[in-house]
């Protein structure tokens, strides 16, 4: 019991983090996941860069 | 370090020589304006490659050239690599002797040298390279012939220093263009080629009066019977079947003997919201391989230059036809490249309709009501989901072109490329892409919002609830009524909608959670073909996910934002209900 507690919490922690940084990223502007690399979208063209 | 910056013509070849330098994988693409930024890359130690956007001459302003222009007139940019169509020389010499105002050294790469070959003619390099006082080196981009030699002139600064043909005073088009014609005289000759090119040919039959939109309507239709019928559903089918026949199950039995609350949290929770979702990679694969193939073969330049003359009577140039293509794949670098546009008021109006597009997050919805719904006719309803959003883009971009937007128009020239069968490896690539990026979101927003919908939907106030006594159906009645009168109000859809602006495949998962179990038998429950038809409507049309609104707010500011969100609210509404009540007369007349 105390252990799927400890797991339900980690992934409550673990997803409301990664909203928040999905949406955060979203919000300035960046996109979460498209594919088009080089076709204008800036913070895919610095990902490209690192 | 050696700063060598890669200029030419839109679409003669410059990321594809790119790539070949540096070992990238940048996108490219057989249509003008897929570069909009400078990227930069290296090969070897000592030399940095700059790919900077096509443009045609220095001398207009639109925002590619001024970033090629800017970055042209840096000190720190040491050789420019002016990349030239060989096959098409009288037209893109002209942008190389404007390069003179730089006092840059220019390496003059003549790609496509196969295409002019076939053309029959034939190059005389030394003479070129003499006359024009720049170091001339033939290459084939996509054969990969010539790019060593490339290599090495840049390496060693085994170029000309000087200007080209500084001594020649050209003033105006007029006298560059004769100068030009000059030149090739002296050192080009053509033979026996075909007098009609390939391209020629085909384009009489694609590009004929009376043919042309036939074929694009043909085209695209046989795109989506691939997808959907012959190749891409089968195997979505047949993943969804692992999925829940045998995945489902087999967790189940391992986790058979801990509480019930957590074999929901993990089964309905984050299976049925990452698994309901998942299915569609196939289907998502397979149309963006028929795209990529449309767009790598030449047709999809020759599709906007059809949607010129339509575009132009909404109040759009045909140019604004690509960010809307490109909106197919992902409304965010949709939006970007607008940019690519000359006129400020195209640029707000193609914005705002970019997100009318049906683009890769709405695909898992429609794939998923019209498989439930209509059965044998999936290609059908997709591929009308499609053209009514076209459609109603071109409605909108006319009422806003006659109220909010002042008329600015501007005229639309776009260069039709060769047509040639795409390359495999790129054609993987552009569509690994996408799949990689379906696959990312799986494992991010897509998993995290159906945890979250999870407990949402299994807690209260008082704690472990019953579903309909949970936060979200709390949420969800509450604006519910907003969706009745559109024949798909209840509170779980409407919940899903709200979580689609998160991301478009989340109105999937949130369904897959909220509903539990296998979606396929239990939506006929809560919906029936018309009001599904309206549910996919509304999708598509409704406000864009999170990313979109903020690219349209970092483009073109706040105010752009809001109306983008409010009209786009607005507009799903009303043809949501157009949809349902019109199909409920007819229904209830037949």
């Amino acid at each position: 019991m105390f252990i799927e507690i400890a797991i339900a919490a980690a992934l409550a922690v673990a997803a409301v983090y990664i909203l928040y940084k999905n949406i955060k990223k979203s919000a300035s502007g960046k996109c979460s996941g498209c594919s088009y690399k080089s076709e204008g979208c800036s913070c895919c063209a610095e990902e490209s860069k690192k | 370090m050696i700063t060598a910056a890669l200029l030419g013509n839109p679409n003669v070849g410059k990321t594809t020589l790119f790539n070949a330098l540096t070992g990238a994988n940048q996108y490219v693409g057989n249509w003008a304006g897929v570069t909009i930024e400078k990227k930069e890359g290296f090969f070897g130690k000592n030399v940095k490659i700059v790919d900077l956007p096509g443009i045609y001459a220095m001398d207009t302003y639109s925002n590619e050239e001024k970033i090629s222009k800017e970055f042209l007139q840096r000190d720190d940019v040491d050789v420019v690599i002016n990349i030239v169509d060989a096959s098409n020389l009288s037209r893109n010499l002209y942008l190389t002797f404007q390069l003179r105002q730089f006092n840059k050294p220019v390496v003059l790469v003549l790609n496509m040298m196969d295409v002019a070959k076939a053309k029959g003619i034939e190059i005389d390099c030394d003479k070129l390279s003499k006359r024009l006082g720049v170091t001339v080196i033939p290459i084939s981009a996509t054969k990969k012939t010539g790019i060593n030699k490339l290599k090495e002139v840049l390496e060693n600064s085994n170029f000309f220093t000087s200007l080209i043909d500084n001594d020649c005073q050209l003033d105006n088009e007029a006298d560059i263009y004769r100068h030009i014609e000059e030149i090739l005289k002296e050192c080009t000759r053509t033979t026996g080629g075909d007098t009609i090119t390939p391209t020629e040919r085909i384009d009489k039959l694609v590009l004929n009066k009376y043919l042309a939109y036939p074929f694009f309507i043909l085209v695209m239709y046989l795109i989506f019977q691939f997808t959907f019928s012959w190749v891409g559903q089968p195997l979505s089918d047949m993943l969804d079947m692992l999925v829940n026949d045998y995945l489902v199950p087999w967790v189940g039995s391992l986790l058979s003997d801990s509480n019930e609350w957590f074999q929901s949290l993990i089964i309905d929770g984050i299976m049925g919201g990452v698994g309901s979702v998942i299915v569609f990679l196939p289907v998502i694969l397979t149309l963006f391989l028929g795209i990529s193939f449309l767009e790598d073969s030449g047709y999809m330049a020759r599709a906007a230059f059809l949607m010129d003359k339509i575009m132009r009577r909404m109040g759009l140039s045909g140019k604004a036809f690509i960010p809307m293509m490109v909106g197919f794949g992902c409304s965010v670098p949709g939006i970007m490249s607008t940019r690519t546009l000359e006129s400020e008021k195209d640029r707000r109006l193609t914005a705002l309709l970019v997100p009318l597009m049906s683009c890769n997050a709405k695909l898992p919805v429609y794939v998923l009501l019209a498989s439930v719904f209509f059965p044998g006719n999936q290609t059908l309803i997709i591929f009308s989901l499609y053209l009514l959003g076209i459609a109603m883009a071109f409605i909108v971009g006319w009422i806003f072109d006659k109220t909010i937007f002042k008329k600015d128009e501007e005229p639309f020239i776009i260069e039709l490329p060769e047509y040639k069968m795409p390359e495999m490896r790129d054609l993987l690539i552009h569509t690994w892409r996408k799949g990689e990026s379906f696959l990312k979101k799986m494992g991010t927003v897509i998993f995290a919002a159906s945890v979250i919908i999870w407990f949402l939907s299994s807690f209260n106030f008082s704690g472990f609830a019953d579903i309909n006594d949970s936060f979200l159906s709390y949420l969800g009645k509450a604006i519910n009524p907003i969706f009745i009168p559109l024949g798909f109000g209840t509170w779980q859809n409407s919940v899903s909608l709200l979580t689609g602006i998160v991301a478009k495949e989340v109105v999937v998962g949130s369904m897959g959670v909220l509903y539990g179990g296998d979606l396929k038998s239990i939506l006929p429950g809560f919906f029936n073909p018309l009001s599904a038809y309206a549910f996919l409507v509304f999708v598509l049309l409704y406000t864009p996910c999170i990313s979109t609104v903020a690219a349209v707010k970092k483009e073109y500011g706040g105010k752009m934002m809001a109306l983008s969100i409010v009209y786009q609210i607005l507009l799903a509404w009303v043809v949501a209900f157009i949809v349902y009540s019109l199909g409920n007369l007819i229904l209830g007349i037949i």
